[in-house]
């Protein structure tokens, strides 16, 4: 399993070290940003699992920062990624407006680390729900496409089969000419069938192949848990307050 | 704050980025250079034309998901 990415972008070095130790112990890859200019370019480089923004910083604030992913096409790739916001203001207007820009989770600093791990752990455990609920869809989707396609199959091949069925039926084997003209019609029909059968094999390849990456990327909700679990076992031994 | 030729840069960039996540590393490779060009101060550009040329020498798994695996270290 690939170690969750957590960016933090934070002015203040001394936050950064406190993260970078303890996630760090928690199994989580840490990067770190002293400003949002610099953020913007880990997130490119690196496109991390979740964003830790300080709002009040130098040059591009959390908030500009939190804009451009979210509403800039240019960084259309990075707008799912969830985002926690630190702020010093406990103001109910700041946090409204963030959460209207599409943050995930907001916390006023001094902050416990305990409280700030549980947060994290559960925007990462929301954001993956999220996902798997997505490729469910996906699979729900291809599956209702194939039964769409064996629909289309069954009808379209019912009337040939009925009409070789009547036209044999109705065939005077003595008469050679009518017989020659049977062996064209089976031959026709059984041309088409097989280019239809043709086509329906390869949509069920394509969706087989497709519904077998989808379940590769699928957990069970057990597992998410446990995913989970592994990263905050530690959790009580490392609690610790930071300002 | 962001400079014009950065905006560019970085919408080319993420040009790239489609192709690269395609494993078309040529073709990524073709608007990473593009975008270092316009914005050479850019450094996730810079870093994405070193990975494109590795991949085009050393192709990434079959089942490559778009993430840079570290060999070294």
């Amino acid at each position: 399993m690939n170690k969750k990415k957590i960016l933090i972008i934070d002015d203040e070095q001394i936050n950064l070290d406190f993260f970078d130790v303890m996630l760090t112990r928690l199994g989580f890859v840490v990067l770190m940003a002293v400003d949002g200019e610099e953020g913007l370019e880990m997130i490119r480089e690196h496109v991390p699992d979740l964003i830790i923004l300080d709002n009040i910083m130098p040059r591009l604030t959390g908030w500009e920062l939190t804009k451009m992913l979210k509403k800039d096409d240019a960084y259309s790739e990075y707008r799912d990624i969830p985002i926690i916001m630190f702020s010093a203001m406990d103001a109910v207007k700041d946090k409204i407006e963030g959460f209207e820009l599409g943050i995930d989770d907001y916390i006023i600093k001094p902050f416990n680390f305990s409280e700030v791990l549980a947060r994290i752990r559960a925007v990462l455990r929301n954001h993956e729900l999220s996902r798997q609920v997505l490729l469910r869809e996906k699979r729900l989707a291809l599956t209702d496409s194939l039964n769409k396609s064996l629909i289309y199959f069954t009808e379209h091949l019912k009337t040939p089969v009925l009409g070789l069925v009547e036209a044999s039926n109705a065939l005077d084997t003595s008469d050679l000419k009518s017989v020659e003209k049977f062996k064209e019609q089976v031959m026709i029909e059984a041309e088409q069938t097989l280019a239809a059968l043709g086509g329906l094999e390869d949509e069920v390849q394509k969706l087989q192949e497709s519904d077998g990456s989808l379940r590769a990327a699928e957990l069970s909700l057990g597992e998410l848990e446990d995913r989970f679990r592994e990263h905050f076992k530690e959790l009580h031994e490392n609690s610790g307050e930071l300002k | 704050m962001i400079t014009e030729a950065k905006r560019k840069a970085i919408k080319l960039f993420a040009r790239g980025r489609d192709f690269y996540k395609k494993r078309d590393f040529q073709e990524a490779l073709k608007y990473f250079s593009a975008a270092f060009k316009t914005d050479p101060t850019d450094e996730p550009s810079n870093v994405f034309i070193a990975r494109c040329q590795e991949y085009i020498d050393n192709p990434p798994d079959e089942g490559w998901d778009g993430v840079y695996g570290m060999k070294s270290k």
